[in-house]
Order: C-alpha cells, then sequence, then structure tokens
C-alpha cells in the first residue's frame, strides 16, 4: 500500500512538473516519473509475497531481476535526466528566459 | 552463427567506443563507421541465408538456460529488417561523408551506436531488452536531434525528447507490469497464449509503440521535429527510427494480443494515413510536407499489422522494409537539392541536378503508390488483403490517402525542382562543388533505383516477406526455437 501511494504521489508530482513551460522544471518531473517507475519495477518482483533476502528464511527471498530491471532504469534516467538539463542550459544560451517555445 | 547474430550489435557499438576515442582523425572515424556499418549488411545476409532453412539462429547470453538468460534471436523479420538497416546507413554514411556533414567530432559514434540501438531491438527475444535498446537508439537520436543546437534544433529537440521519454516511461510501466503479472519478459513465453500478456500492460504497451511509430493521434514529434534536421539525420531517422516502433508492435501482436486488437489498430492505421496525407496537404515548404507523408507511411505499415493474417503480414513487411528505403532516399534527395553550390541563378534545379530529380521523382512514385515502384507494390499486396478480410472502407480510405500525397509530394517536387532558383551560387566551403554534387545525389539515386528493382521484380522480397509472415503467425515456432 506504502509503494502504490508512493508511486501515486511521484507520478503525480512529475506529470504536473512536465506539463509545466520550462525546461528544468519538465527535467525534474521526468526524473520524479522515473523513480515512481522504478518503485514499480523493483515491486515487480512481488515484494508482498516475499521477504528480505538473507535476513529472512521463512518466505521465498525477494525476486532479484526486479531489481536488476530498476538498476538499468536508474541508469538510464540518470542520462536522459541530464540530457534534458544539458538542453535546458544550451536554450539558456541561446534563449533568454527558461521556456517551451511554441511548435512552429 | 552465434557471432553474425551478435555482431549487428557489438560491432557498431565497440567501433562508436573506438570512434569516440579517435576523434581527432577524421579518416579513422569514417573508416570506422563505413567497415562496422559493412559488417552489419553481411552479418543481416548471413542471418537471412540461415533463416531460409526453416531453422532460425538463436543465442542465450550468459551460458544460462534460454528461458533465463538475454535471448538472441533472428526470426527471417528480424534478419530482413537488420540488412535494410545496414544498406540505408551505408547509403546515409555515404553521403554525410561526402558532403562533409559528419564535421562534429561525435556524429560518428553517435550514428553508430544508433545503428547499434536499433539492430539490437530487431534481433531482441527479451521485452526489458528490447526496452534498453530503444533507449540506446533514442539517446543517441536525441543528442543527433540537437548537435547543431541551433535554435530551431534546441525548440524542436524539447519537443521531440519530452515525448519519446513519455513513451519510454510508459513503455517500461509496461514491462514492469507485465513481469508482475507474468513472472516473465522472455517474449517466447507470451507466444499463443493470450492469457500470459496481461491486457492492461499489452495496451501499455501498444500505446508506447504507438509513441515510438508516430502513430495517430502521438505523432505530432515527428513533423515538428524532422524539418530542422541536416539532411543525413533526417534520412537516418526517416528510414529506421519510426520503424523501430512498428516492428515492436508486430512482434508482440503476433505473439501475445492478436485477436482483440485488430479493429483498433485498422482505426489508428486508416487515421494515420489520412491525417498524415491531408495534413501534408496543407503545408508549403517541401520538408514540413515530407515529414507528414512519413506518418502517413507510417499508417500503411501499421495497416499490415491491423490486418493481421499470412497476407496482411506479409503485406505489411513488404512495406516497411522498401519504405526504409524510400523513406532515406526521400530526405537525402530534398537534402541534396539544398545544396545551391554549382548551377547558375535562374535556373531550374531539375535541370541543374537531373540526378536528383530523378531520385526524388522515383521517391513520389512510391509513396503514392504506382507503377513501376516498390510502393506500388507494398500498397498492391496491402489493399488485397485488405478485400480479402472484406476491410472495404479501409482500403478505400487508404487509396484517398494515396491520392492526396500524391498531390502533396507533387507539390513539393514543383517548389524544389521545377521553380526557378532566384539565389546565386554561393561560394562553396569545404567539398569541391563537383564531388559535393555527386555526393549528395549518388547515394539518393543508389537507394531510388533499388526500391524501383524491387517495384520491376518484387518475388524476391515477397517471398522473404512471406516467410516472415509465417513465422509471425506462428509464434509456437518462435516460442520453440527461443526456448530450445
Amino acid at each position: 500500500m506504502g509503494t502504490a501511494i508512493a508511486v501515486a504521489a511521484l507520478t503525480g508530482a512529475g506529470a504536473y512538473l512536465v506539463l509545466q513551460r520550462g525546461l528544468v522544471r519538465i527535467a525534474i518531473g521526468f526524473a520524479l516519473v522515473q523513480h515512481a517507475v522504478n518503485l514499480l519495477l523493483v515491486v515487480s518482483g512481488g515484494r508482498a509475497r516475499r521477504g528480505v533476502p538473507v535476513l529472512e528464511f521463512e518466505r521465498p527471498p525477494a525476486d532479484p531481476v526486479g531489481h536488476a530491471f530498476a538498476l538499468t532504469a536508474i541508469v538510464i534516467g540518470l542520462a536522459t535526466t541530464l540530457l534534458l538539463l544539458a538542453l535546458a542550459l544550451l536554450r539558456a544560451r541561446t534563449h533568454a528566459a527558461d521556456d517551451v517555445e511554441d511548435a512552429p | 552463427m552465434t557471432g553474425w547474430l551478435l555482431a549487428p550489435v557489438l560491432v557498431p557499438l565497440t567501433a562508436a567506443a573506438l570512434a569516440a576515442l579517435g576523434r581527432r582523425s577524421q579518416l579513422l572515424q569514417r573508416g570506422l563507421a563505413v567497415a562496422s556499418v559493412a559488417v552489419v549488411v553481411a552479418a543481416g545476409a548471413a542471418l537471412l541465408t540461415a533463416t531460409t532453412t526453416g531453422r532460425i539462429p538463436v543465442t542465450a547470453l550468459g551460458g544460462w538456460p534460454n528461458r533465463f538468460a538475454i535471448v538472441f534471436a533472428a526470426d527471417p523479420l528480424a534478419a530482413l529488417l537488420v540488412t535494410t538497416t545496414g544498406v540505408v546507413a551505408l547509403a546515409v554514411l555515404g553521403a554525410a561523408v561526402g558532403t562533409a556533414e559528419d564535421g562534429h567530432p561525435f556524429f560518428h559514434p553517435l550514428v553508430l551506436v544508433f545503428i547499434a540501438g536499433v539492430c539490437g531491438s530487431f534481433l531482441t527475444a527479451d521485452l526489458f531488452n528490447l526496452f534498453v535498446f530503444f533507449e540506446v537508439a533514442l539517446t543517441a537520436s536525441y543528442v543527433l536531434a540537437t548537435l547543431a543546437a541551433t535554435r530551431r534544433q534546441v525548440r524542436a529537440g524539447a519537443v521531440y525528447i519530452a515525448t519519446n521519454l513519455a513513451g519510454s516511461l510508459l513503455l517500461v510501466t509496461g514491462v514492469a507490469w507485465t513481469y508482475a503479472a507474468a513472472g516473465t519478459v522472455n517474449l517466447a513465453d507470451f507466444a499463443g497464449g493470450a492469457g500470459r500478456l496481461p491486457a492492461v500492460a499489452g495496451a501499455v504497451l501498444l500505446v508506447a509503440f504507438g509513441v515510438k511509430a508516430a502513430a495517430f493521434p502521438l505523432g505530432g514529434w515527428l513533423a515538428v521535429t524532422y524539418p530542422d534536421l541536416p539532411r543525413s539525420i533526417a534520412a537516418l531517422f526517416g528510414g529506421l527510427l519510426t520503424t523501430v516502433g512498428v516492428v515492436a508492435l508486430y512482434r508482440i501482436l503476433a505473439l501475445a494480443l492478436h485477436a482483440r486488437l485488430r479493429t483498433p489498430l485498422l482505426a489508428v492505421a486508416t487515421a494515420t494515413i489520412v491525417v498524415g496525407a491531408l495534413a501534408a496537404l496543407g503545408r508549403r515548404a517541401p520538408d514540413e510536407i515530407l515529414a507528414f507523408q512519413v506518418i502517413a507511411q507510417v499508417g500503411f505499415m501499421i495497416l499490415g499489422a491491423g490486418l493481421f493474417g499470412p497476407a496482411g503480414l506479409a503485406a505489411g513487411v513488404f512495406f516497411v522494409v522498401q519504405d526504409m528505403v524510400v523513406k532515406t532516399a526521400a530526405f537525402l534527395s530534398l537534402g541534396g537539392a539544398r545544396d545551391v553550390t554549382g548551377h547558375d541563378a535562374g535556373a531550374t534545379l531539375e535541370r541543374a541536378r537531373p540526378v536528383l530529380a530523378f531520385a526524388f521523382f522515383l521517391v513520389v512514385l512510391s509513396f503514392a503508390g504506382l507503377p513501376p515502384t516498390s510502393g506500388f507494390v507494398g500498397k498492391l499486396l496491402l489493399i488485397r488483403a485488405a478485400f480479402a478480410g472484406a476491410q472495404y472502407a479501409v482500403a478505400a480510405l487508404a487509396l484517398v490517402g494515396s491520392l492526396a500525397t500524391l498531390a502533396a509530394l507533387l507539390r513539393a517536387w514543383r517548389i524544389t525542382f521545377t521553380a526557378p532558383r532566384q539565389e546565386a551560387p554561393e561560394p562553396s566551403t569545404g567539398p569541391g562543388p563537383r564531388r559535393m554534387r555527386i555526393a549528395g545525389a549518388a547515394p539518393a539515386a543508389t537507394l531510388a533505383v533499388l526500391a524501383l528493382a524491387v517495384g520491376m521484380f518484387p518475388a524476391g522480397l515477397a517471398e522473404h516477406a512471406q516467410r516472415s509472415a509465417a513465422w509471425l503467425v506462428a509464434p509456437d515456432r518462435y516460442a520453440a526455437a527461443v526456448l530450445e
């Protein structure tokens, strides 16, 4: 339940920021949604049904595949966030304000 | 065979790293790029030959049993697409090198990473790996799209990156849900059993592929981005970028979801054709007309998936493959028309650049689906499959869309090639005008003539397309080969 609320909150806040006009806000918004998805990937291994690996022996240990997915997604997320921030920097150099212009 | 199976991914990636290290020497970069793409073509051809025997090359990385390992498999569709990717990329590299558009030290490394990502997404048999290869290709494309960092490019790039990032997040959400529900992301595990892939996850995946493929109503980013790209990058994206999304859609649809999604997909395909063609009709700049035409062609590509069945899928595969070649030729020939060096002011471009004009004319015919080009055969097969499936309204709307395509592209042709040029010839910088003229026209003309040859002798490609469709409609065969 706690994870579901966290995913919902992160996605909601991220979606709000992505719909703003500033590119830095859009970048932060995407970073938030990416974290929501990372949580989702971790949970996809069945966190509720499974126990902590090594420390707990009563239940089957947590599925490591979901964690491996999340690790990969974190790396990709970092790269795309950096790319968006670099683009914001480029725009700051060529434009007066950080603002998404209307498409031509 | 394992070597050939991994070469289309590993060779360009390795060459990209070497080219990035050796970026002081343009000669080294060019050599690495051309050589590694030639390896991709050779590997694609080897895989294509191997698939004609009725078995498909499969390899599992890491030595795990196939069910747990990251599996690569080259079914006839993947082999065909890898070969075409290599051919298209060679032409684009030829144009970029000849016209000195590869001046940026990271041009070749990024193009090679992009090609590795595209080939990987065709060859992988793992849903999460598919997402990773999408990201490899897309991240390289984000940088390529904004490489010149002009005001317009940065503006269009923000739209492009934001839309595709949203699509990627949808995709990985779909992967997470799939894994949570099915406990596997191996594509073979979904074969035939539509129940294994939950409907919600499948729908999210299809929407994500729709964003990448630029299907209506998710394709607005393409029309904003493409007109501001340099010729070679636009040609690379035009040939490969949307295709990746369409092919992923074919694969997931064929493996897991077919029956339930035919009608919505047909609606999306028809809407994409009609909206793309009509939007192109309303544009005046040739670059923008062409960008909307690419969207219309995506509609035809998806039409094959929507019609399904051996006939529909074979027609779709034929169309996808010939369209990769035609679209690349389109962007190369129209981009070549931008270099106004080497002819007198007042002359029409048609007279000054007959080869380029001829290439673009073939492209117009192929986009509109007129004989004797490859587009004619592709559309004929699609329309025939639509009639066979009693989808008369879809067939009629597709034909109307083709008519609008012809009208819009003829205008692009008139504006570009038959209107007298006002501007005086600019003093050329970089390569001499003669070399520039040959390098600007030769790759485009080669691809256009290739498309013409496919249109006149379609049997070879049609046979491969039928074999691809036979594997697509029998997912159990694919599953057995992958899990073996």
